[in-house]
């Protein structure tokens, strides 16, 4: 591996996101293609990236602004590559349900999905069901995310897959949800596909969702 | 990928430490100025009226030849006498390691923590029975409370059983330099026990003066039979240590209620004065000579008559005696972390954890009995090191308090992020969120339920047993210098366990 991209992936991996775009330039004017510098630079260093914060030597805000970091380097190169290079992991829509206004969890589970590979709809903050069913029409993700601090607002999930299936839309996407107060078992009492106890389980639990629709839709 | 050797090196930069040893504590105190006033002069007046029992002779020629009315074995010491001895006394003690990094420097409310005792039993890592403290024991021990980074020194926790009487000392000050570069300390029982262990400790420090400069080894003496009578073969040991010029530690541990008076205030007043009748007699035998107070206040269960170390007075008193050591600019060691309980459990935690917390923040300067100890000073048990430690982390960040200052109070990045906002990704947070945060290691569990479930849904009892067994079985502390672990081998060839 050329030495110029290992130093994009030892850039990002410490968050240095002029570095990495001013890299990421140089990468390509010395002649690498731009799928060499994305894989091996942006991607090689986010993977280290993900293996640390597994090993909890990295913390949430390292993660993010590798994340950025990355991002810094994807606006160079994703004009100049082909649909077939860029690694798309799939779209969320995701919002902090209707009644509730917490929204550092929701916040976090998107910035750390954008770091791994997903486009991001973020629809704020007390979202009602029908606001989610016009994300999901206009904007055909594969998985919505919703998020609840307050047990009270706990009820707006159900709410929200209940007015999913009658709009005749629940099919069409996969639903996942966190938040403090939520479990596993009241995931599967309302009729989530999915539940995440943290951000970083979120982006686990998301691939692996999308990897179900991937596969349906095949 | 080939840029994983750098990488590494830019991970370990965020590696995280301990808050570190010798932090200023003494934010915590349970006695008003006037009251410490109030006990110092009750010791004064304790010391003056009622006095000391002294037997042996060396101590009472001493006494009687700097001005104390000695009746019979009855010694009445007069303040002055008491006031110059507090004078002449060091303020400051370094305790040294092999390795300089633990070095302990005692004075003012600088806090360490660490092991202690003198114990007869162990909780067997394995069978998780109880069996005789060995030899073998000693150097494990070394090896854990070198890998743990919260406990500051290795005071042997154990009495080793299988060995003659006469080679005790050697054997165990021997297994324990050889197994951890923390500073050694233990009880004495013979002069011969204290003449070899400095000889050897000299030839590893290259010479009589480089140990006394930098002592790697310290001595205990329980000089004291509460109340008020000097222990006559002990107070030979104290006298030779402190001719020695070694730092040596004034043990003493009475009970309220049975071994001194059942108020706690009565106890203080009979134990600092206890404390000062030592501290005399070390600075008649050799004024300056490194000496440590060693005040241990605690409870008799007036139920049993049976000692409490898991007591909160025990917590509550050696707070408040520290008051008195800083009141007298004595270094002091005291004792937190002992418990009742017989295995690791809810009990041991509890008891642990309140005077762990009191004694630190009360800014004593050596902590001892503080990791390992179970069923007071009885029995020690492995994974018992791993999980106090994470107690004494967390004890030592409460010691180094709040730090306001422009930077930490944050205006600019208060205003920066706005309402609404989140201070995750801000440069503020990242300069600051591994120094600011104490973290314990994964011996307490942070996860979600699912995550803990899915990691076995242990306690931290077993997750402690597993750290134990894995230090135990990797961890391998910087050896002696080859050549002078060959002279100590050869030299006490006739002593040491082959």
């Amino acid at each position: 591996m050329s030495d110029i991209l290992k130093q994009i992936a030892e850039k990002l991996y410490d968050g240095e996101d002029d570095a990495v775009a001013e890299l990421t330039q140089r990468a390509l004017d010395e002649g690498l293609t731009p799928a060499e510098v994305l894989n091996g630079g942006l991607l090689a260093g986010m993977d280290r990236v993900g293996v640390d914060f597994r090993d909890g030597e990295l913390f949430v805000p390292e993660v993010l602004i590798a994340a950025r970091a990355m991002h810094a380097g994807m606006a160079i190169l994703r004009p100049l590559l082909t649909e077939s290079d860029v690694p798309s992991a799939g779209k969320v829509v995701i919002g902090t349900v209707e009644g509730d206004l917490h929204d550092i969890g929701k916040n976090l589970v998107g910035m750390m999905l954008e770091g791994g590979g997903f486009e991001i709809v973020d629809l704020g903050t007390d979202v009602p069901p029908d606001r989610f069913i016009e994300a999901i029409k206009m904007e055909h993700p594969n998985l919505i995310g919703m998020s609840a601090l307050l047990t009270t607002t706990m009820p707006s999930m159900k709410r929200t897959i209940d007015a999913l299936m009658e709009a005749g839309l629940r099919d069409t996407v996969r639903v996942m949800v966190g938040g403090a107060p939520v479990t596993q078992t009241f995931a599967d009492e309302i009729g989530a596909d999915g539940y995440a106890p943290d951000a970083a389980s979120a982006v686990e639990l998301a691939r692996s969702l999308a990897g179900q629709i991937n596969k349906s839709d095949g | 990928m080939e840029g994983q050797a750098s990488m590494t090196s830019s991970s370990m930069r965020r590696k995280r430490s301990g808050p570190g040893k010798g932090l200023i504590g003494g934010q915590y105190k349970p006695l008003t100025d006037e009251q410490v006033k109030q006990i110092h002069k009750a010791s004064l007046t304790v010391l003056a009226q009622t006095g000391v029992q002294v037997e042996e002779p060396e101590a009472l020629r001493l006494f009687k030849e700097a001005g104390a009315d000695v009746d019979g074995n009855r010694v009445r010491l007069p303040q002055s006498l008491v006031e110059d001895a507090v004078d002449k006394a060091p303020s400051r003690v370094v305790l040294a390691g092999r390795d300089p990094e633990h070095d302990l420097i005692l004075e003012g409310a600088r806090v360490h923590i660490g092991t202690g005792g003198a114990a007869l039993q162990v909780l067997d890592l394995e069978t998780g029975g109880i069996r005789k403290a060995v030899l073998r024991d000693v150097a494990d021990m070394a090896r854990i409370v070198d890998a743990l980074g919260n406990i500051h020194f290795y005071l042997i926790p154990i009495y080793p059983t299988d060995l003659p009487e006469e080679t005790v000392e050697i054997n165990k000050y021997y297994a324990a330099l050889a197994n951890t570069t923390k500073h050694v300390q233990a009880g004495v029982y013979t002069i011969q026990g204290i003449r070899d262990v400095v000889e050897m400790s000299e030839r590893i420090m290259g010479g009589a003066e480089p140990l006394r400069e930098r002592p790697i080894v310290s001595f205990i003496t329980s000089w004291m039979v509460s109340p008020l009578k000097f222990a006559t073969d002990v107070t030979m040991l104290l006298i030779e240590i402190c001719r020695q010029r070694m730092p040596v530690v004034l043990s003493a541990a009475p009970m309220a209620g049975s071994t001194a008076p059942v108020t706690l205030a009565g106890m203080l007043a009979q134990l600092n004065a206890e404390q000062l009748a030592g501290l005399t007699l070390t600075q008649l035998v050799q004024p300056g000579c490194p000496v440590l107070i060693g005040p241990i206040p605690a409870t008799a269960d007036m139920r049993s008559g049976k000692y409490l170390g898991g007591s909160v007075e025990l917590g509550l008193c050696n707070a408040a005696i520290t008051q008195l050591a800083h009141f007298y600019h004595v270094p002091i060691y005291n004792s937190a972390g002992m418990t009742e309980a017989k295995i690791p459990d809810i009990q041991a935690g509890i008891e642990k954890a309140q005077s762990v917390i009191q004694v630190a923040l009360a800014g004593a300067n050596f902590i001892h009995h503080a990791a390992g100890m179970l069923e007071d000073m009885s029995t020690i048990a492995y994974e018992q090191f791993v999980i106090d430690n994470e107690l004494l982390g967390l004890a030592m960040r409460a010691v180094r308090g709040i730090e306001v200052n422009d930077d930490t109070l944050a205006l600019d990045v208060i205003d920066r992020i706005g309402p609404g906002g989140h201070y995750l990704m801000d440069e503020h947070t990242l300069r600051y969120m591994r120094t600011e945060h104490y973290y314990p290691s994964a011996v307490f569990d942070r996860q979600g339920r699912q995550m803990w479930e899915q990691a076995g849904g242990t306690d931290a009892w077993a997750r402690a047993k597993d750290v134990a067994r894995r230090i135990l079985a990797e961890h391998r502390p910087e050896p002696l210098d080859p050549a002078t672990d060959a002279w100590i081998r050869e030299r006490f060839a006739s002593s040491l366990v082959p």
